[in-house]
């Protein structure tokens, strides 16, 4: 072993108060780091792991627009902008189902859709609160059944089945169905028909749908609560998705006037008074019964568009990453000119990725404060301890020890300082993280849940986590260290002694 | 001296009261000019939206009113792909139809018509001496119309707008310019009432432009045509009308 390590052992053990003080403090901010970057960890895995277990996949492919698109629609300044179609679906769903690593694939849509009460139960509506406005909210999976269940396999289904493919039907959650027949009230099981009012591209629209069969909602921390699977075609006609949704009209140069004049006030001129009498007979004079004229168009322009779906979801098979992934789809459409993009769980999970990555931030920095607190403690304390031994440096120098041993055997000290209680601190860590997980701490609400990553606060301690604490630890106590030496090494030897 | 202050403090406010008293007939009978309360009413309105870097959205609907049982239908013209949707109110409650599926559906008195900015409201009944009270008036001219600028206070949470500004002619009484503000003040939408046209004893504008004044850019233009006031059957005001309708 090196003299400068065997002096540093036995100056450690010589002043062992301010040692056990120093050490502490090293333990502790070990502990913080360690504790900090775990429970992170443990955020970040449990939402991925939740969403791309149930909701997103692992690579999302959707179209274009001017704000971030993701599996529940376009994310945009001041408004709800219509959510892309993919474009050249089957091309891109057959190229992205060729690519290596991808074991299954689905095309899905997403729409948003209101519970409705029929006409004969209207008066019992207008007592009802927002909150029970809520409950009949819907967020609506629009879902390819051929595969959609193959690449979501663990849905847990509590009652009836899931969606057949071709067949209309919705799946809610079991917790939903309850909010729904409470709210509509009438007790809701699978067979029953319910009336979906949907707010798409086109206006309203209503449907009647049965219900095929009730889930238990896996949606751990921020998952979406409003979740329903419908069947594609429904919700096609729900989210205006049909054939006809562009068609030209006509108008007159008077339906538009208004909208073409920069200065309205330059309508009301003095002859604006001058007004047109309308004619009135005993009763109308027009067939009411024939007021839409032909109507065939209607029911072609509301056919559901078979080839528009919002996005294309592809599992892996744990050997690709999805990154990888998305940057051969995203290079493969800008060389075809398709305008696609592809991304991983989080572009997918939208803007819920972002609610759970603005807490993580707040956190982050609420740790970070936490460390750099910690370490300015611990330099603090330990520049006072080696100013303290001002006179010790000052006789080893009069007795012919160099500077740079001086910094060598202090160096060594605190290296042996910073490891030691590192380590400890590392096995408090352990400790603390396997009693928390015992215990089981529940969430006790959203913000916890997405803080957990789950429902109950699982940590697990990373090694790399361990190692960069360890680092960052070491390199503080000799950043520490470093200014007071090189001060105490300047006071000439003699001087250095009288101090004592 | 002291007589005279009192004197000229009395009329003050009795002629404060006096104005008072005619602001709330201006707006009386701005009330009655859309109230047809003992004639049956039906038009076709015509709703061409813009806003900016989309194409123009045109929707156009028969109205039926009947404002004496507080009844109307409407029922959507065009776009072709939403011909025959209908609302049919009574009272406070409105049906909307879809007669793709057949369905019948609750919907509010205040949602939006067809995404336009236009809202139900506008093609039914006003009652501006009911839901608001004058905070002030003063002169002022529009164009070249010398108009009374009268504030307005919501009285009810009712209402879709905190405050109203409007802009009525002096030498007949008829709204050309109203401004709707929200609670914090800000200006929501400005709505121009032009052409005005003569339906009985009532004038009524044949074209309103409603302008969104949070989303620059974005404007409706609503155009009233076949007005009149021809008895309307019964039947109209049934949901079977709009079912059948659309047969």
């Amino acid at each position: 072993m090196p003299v400068t390590i065997r002096m540093a052992f036995r100056n450690l053990v010589e002043h062992k108060a301010k040692s056990l003080i120093v050490g502490i403090l090293l333990a502790l901010g070990v502990l913080i780091l360690v504790l900090g970057n775990s429970f992170l960890d443990a955020s970040k895995r449990g939402i991925e792991a939740s969403f791309t277990a149930n909701y997103t996949a692992d690579v999302i492919i959707t179209g274009k627009a001017n704000g971030p698109v993701s599996l529940f629609g376009v994310q945009s300044i001041g408004g709800l902008e219509e959510t892309p179609i993919v474009p050249d679906y089957e091309k891109v769903f057959a190229y992205a189902a060729g690519l290596p690593g991808v074991s299954s694939i689905t095309g899905s849509a997403s729409s948003f859709g209101l519970i409705t009460k029929d006409q004969e139960r209207l008066e019992d509506m207008e007592e009802e609160g927002d909150e029970e406005m809520m409950n009949s909210f819907v967020m609506l999976f629009g879902v390819d059944s051929q595969n959609y269940w193959s690449v979501f396999p663990g849905l847990d289904i509590i009652q009836g089945e899931r969606i057949k493919a071709g067949e209309p039907g919705i799946m809610l959650a079991e917790d939903r169905l309850e909010r729904i027949s409470k709210r509509l009230k009438r007790t809701l099981s699978v067979g029953d028909e319910i009336l979906i009012q949907g707010m798409g591209a086109t206006g309203i629209r209503l449907r009647s749908v049965p219900i095929v069969g009730t889930f238990r909602q896996k949606s751990e921390g921020a998952g979406p609560e409003q979740l329903s699977y419908i069947d594609i075609n429904t919700l096609r006609v729900l989210a205006g998705m049909t054939v006809g949704a562009g068609e030209n009209i006509e108008l007159s140069s008077s339906e538009t006037e208004l909208l073409a004049l920069d200065d309205l006030d330059s309508l009301f001129t003095d002859d604006f008074f001058s007004i047109e009498e309308s004619e009135t007979s005993a009763v109308l004079d027009f067939d009411l019964s024939a007021i839409l004229g032909d109507t065939s168009a209607r029911e072609r322009l509301n056919e559901a568009d078979t080839g528009a779906w919002h996005s294309i979801l592809l599992r892996l098979d744990g050997v690709q990453s999805p990154r990888v992934v998305a940057a051969k789809l995203n290079a493969y459409f800008a060389a075809e000119g398709i305008a696609a993009e592809a991304g991983d769980w989080q572009k997918a999970a939208g803007p819920y990725a972002q609610s759970v990555d603005v807490l993580r931030i707040v956190f982050t920095i609420a740790v970070i404060i936490l460390a750099v607190v910690a370490v300015i403690i611990i330099m603090n304390t330990l520049v006072v301890s080696v100013i303290e031994r001002t006179g010790e440096i000052g006789t080893m120098r009069a007795l012919g020890a160099g500077k740079g041993f001086v910094r060598a055997m202090f160096a060594a000290e605190t290296t042996v300082l910073s490891l030691s209680f590192g380590i400890v601190g590392i096995i408090l860590s352990f400790i603390t993280v396997a009693i928390l997980n015992a215990i089981g701490i529940e969430a006790s609400n959203q913000f916890f849940e997405i803080l957990f990553g789950g429902k109950v606060l699982n940590i697990i301690i990373a090694p790399l986590s361990v190692l960069a604490s360890l680092a960052i630890i070491v390199a503080v106590g000799l950043a520490a260290h470093f200014y007071p030496v090189a001060v105490a090494l300047r006071i000439q030897p003699v001087r250095a002694m009288q101090s004592e | 001296m002291k007589r005279f202050t009192i004197i000229a403090l009395l009329a003050l406010v009795a002629a404060g009261a006096a104005f008072a008293q005619d602001v709330n007939k201006i707006l009386k009978d701005l009330d009655e000019l859309g109230d047809f309360d003992n004639q049956d009413f039906s038009a076709v309105y015509t709703i061409v939206s813009q806003k900016p870097g989309e194409k123009d959205s045109v929707s156009s609907v028969q109205l039926f009113r009947r404002d004496k049982k507080k009844q109307f239908t409407m029922i959507v013209l065009l776009p072709e792909v939403n011909k025959g949707q209908g609302y049919l109110r009574e009272a406070d409650n409105v049906w909307f139809y879809d007669p793709t599926s057949r369905k019948f559906s609750f919907s509010s008195i205040k949602e939006n018509i067809q995404d336009s900015e236009a809202r139900n409201s506008d093609l039914t009944l006003r009652g501006f001496a009911v839901d608001y009270e004058s905070s002030g008036v003063r002169e002022g001219t529009i164009g070249s119309i010398p108009v009374w600028i009268i504030d307005l206070k919501a009285k009810t949470n009712d209402v879709s707008y905190e405050r109203l500004v409007l802009h009525v002619a002096k030498r007949q009484t008829m709204l050309l310019k109203e401004e709707a503000y929200s609670v914090s003040g800000r200006l929501m939408r400005t709505t121009v009432y032009g052409k005005p046209v003569k339906l009985g004893d009532k004038q009524l504008p044949s074209q309103i432009i409603i302008m969104d004044e949070l989303n620059p850019g974005e404007r409706s233009q609503l155009t009233m045509t076949q007005q009149s006031l021809s008895a309307i059957p019964d039947r109209v005001f049934t949901k079977a009308y709009l079912e059948q309708v659309s047969k």
